[in-house]
């Protein structure tokens, strides 16, 4: 009986994944060696006869059904997307993640330099007192979201002393 | 440009390039074209109807969204049908069918009962109807396990190299080997009633 290896290498012979040093291996077990050539014979009968031999199977509904209901489906996913084509939406998505970083570091290095603007927050500094989302009295943070680039960014204003509001 | 008409005369090629502007009739045609072959892809691996028709209908919707990441390099059927493999392949992991089968299978791909099976040399004197032959073969797919058939399947039907199928299924070269080997020559000891048919 042939060893598992060489039953591999036989094998691998038939499928022409064999170097030509492997090849000529095998060419020589196969002509010394009855049982490989039993072998190498049982392995080529089945890959030929599974060659071009398998069976299909159809859909088993109607085409025109399956395929209106995946255009439909596409559709209604499109419908909840930009219509911005697909190649373009990550560029998209990067610049405004990238314009909304940069606008934090612009308002944190204005409001740094800017002794005059050392009251302000620097979303105030950059938009002009108006805080993307509105402030309560006393809340000494603000909040900046960005849904197109799946950014919230919470400033906290550390300088600003605390406004004690009167308890009714 | 939106794809109305004689979608017949129009290639693959073609209605890729409408379906990656958002032409879903354009992607429609291709729907019609393929997926016939495409959900027998996913019942040879999966032998299952629901199963198939759930993977084919997931990878018709996962080639729309990557229909950017396709370069042309294989035919768009070869793409897509990729896609379903891998789709069929992650469902048998997560089914852990693999796992459950493989615990039977060590000791065969170690060199178990095949190896002590004797060689099956089938008599070329008599051709069978090519439909009833296929459906022999089918039959004998279904009684092998999920393992060595999606290696079957990966080699002859789709002509995947070792390392190809190595990549697809996670596993190495030698185990793939290893499975193929056996899968054939249980293939062997299956169809061997074909011999004394005369196939």
């Amino acid at each position: 009986m042939i060893d598992e290896r060489k039953e591999l290498k036989i094998q691998a012979y038939l499928d022409g994944e064999l170097t030509i040093f492997g090849r000529y291996k095998v060419n020589r077990l196969l002509a010394h060696n009855a049982e490989a050539r039993r072998l190498h014979a049982e392995l080529n009968s089945i890959q030929e006869l599974l060659h071009h031999n398998e069976l299909d199977h159809p859909l088993p509904e109607d085409k025109e059904s399956f395929r209106t209901r995946i255009t439909h489906q596409l559709r209604v996913e499109g419908e909840g997307t930009s219509r911005v084509p697909n190649r373009i939406r990550p560029v998209l998505k990067w610049v405004a993640a990238s314009a909304a970083t940069a606008l934090i570091i612009f308002a944190g290095v204005y409001s740094l330099m800017s002794p005059e603007n050392s009251n302000q927050t620097p979303a105030h500094v950059l938009l002009g007192g108006e805080s993307i989302e509105p402030e309560a009295a006393n809340a000494s943070f603000i909040t900046f979201k960005s849904e197109s680039a799946k950014l919230s960014v919470v400033w906290v204003d550390t300088k600003s002393s605390p406004v004690a509001s009167p308890i009714n | 440009m939106p794809i109305k008409n004689n979608n017949n005369e129009i290639g693959d090629s073609e209605l890729v390039d409408s379906a990656r502007h958002g032409d879903t009739v354009a992607f429609g045609e291709l729907i019609g074209r393929h997926s016939d072959k495409i959900y027998n892809r996913a019942f040879s691996i999966m032998r299952n109807r629901e199963d198939a028709l759930d993977i084919s209908q997931e990878a018709w919707i996962k080639a729309w969204q990557r229909l950017s990441q396709f370069n042309g390099r294989s035919s768009f059927l070869t793409w897509i049908n990729r896609i379903t493999i891998n789709l069929c392949l992650d469902c048998l992991r997560r089914n852990k069918r693999f796992n459950a089968e493989s615990m039977d299978q060590i000791d065969e791909e170690s060199g178990g009962v095949e190896r002590q099976l004797p060689i099956e040399t089938p008599n070329p004197t008599r051709r069978l109807e090519r439909h009833e032959l296929r459906e022999r073969i089918d039959e004998a797919l279904q009684q092998i396990s999920h393992e060595h058939r999606t290696v079957l399947i990966l080699h002859e039907f789709e002509g995947l190299e070792y390392k190809e199928i190595a990549e697809a299924m996670e596993c190495s070269i030698g185990t793939v080997m290893s499975r193929l080997f056996y899968a054939r020559r249980k293939m062997a000891v299956l169809l061997s009633g074909l011999r004394q048919e005369g196939y």
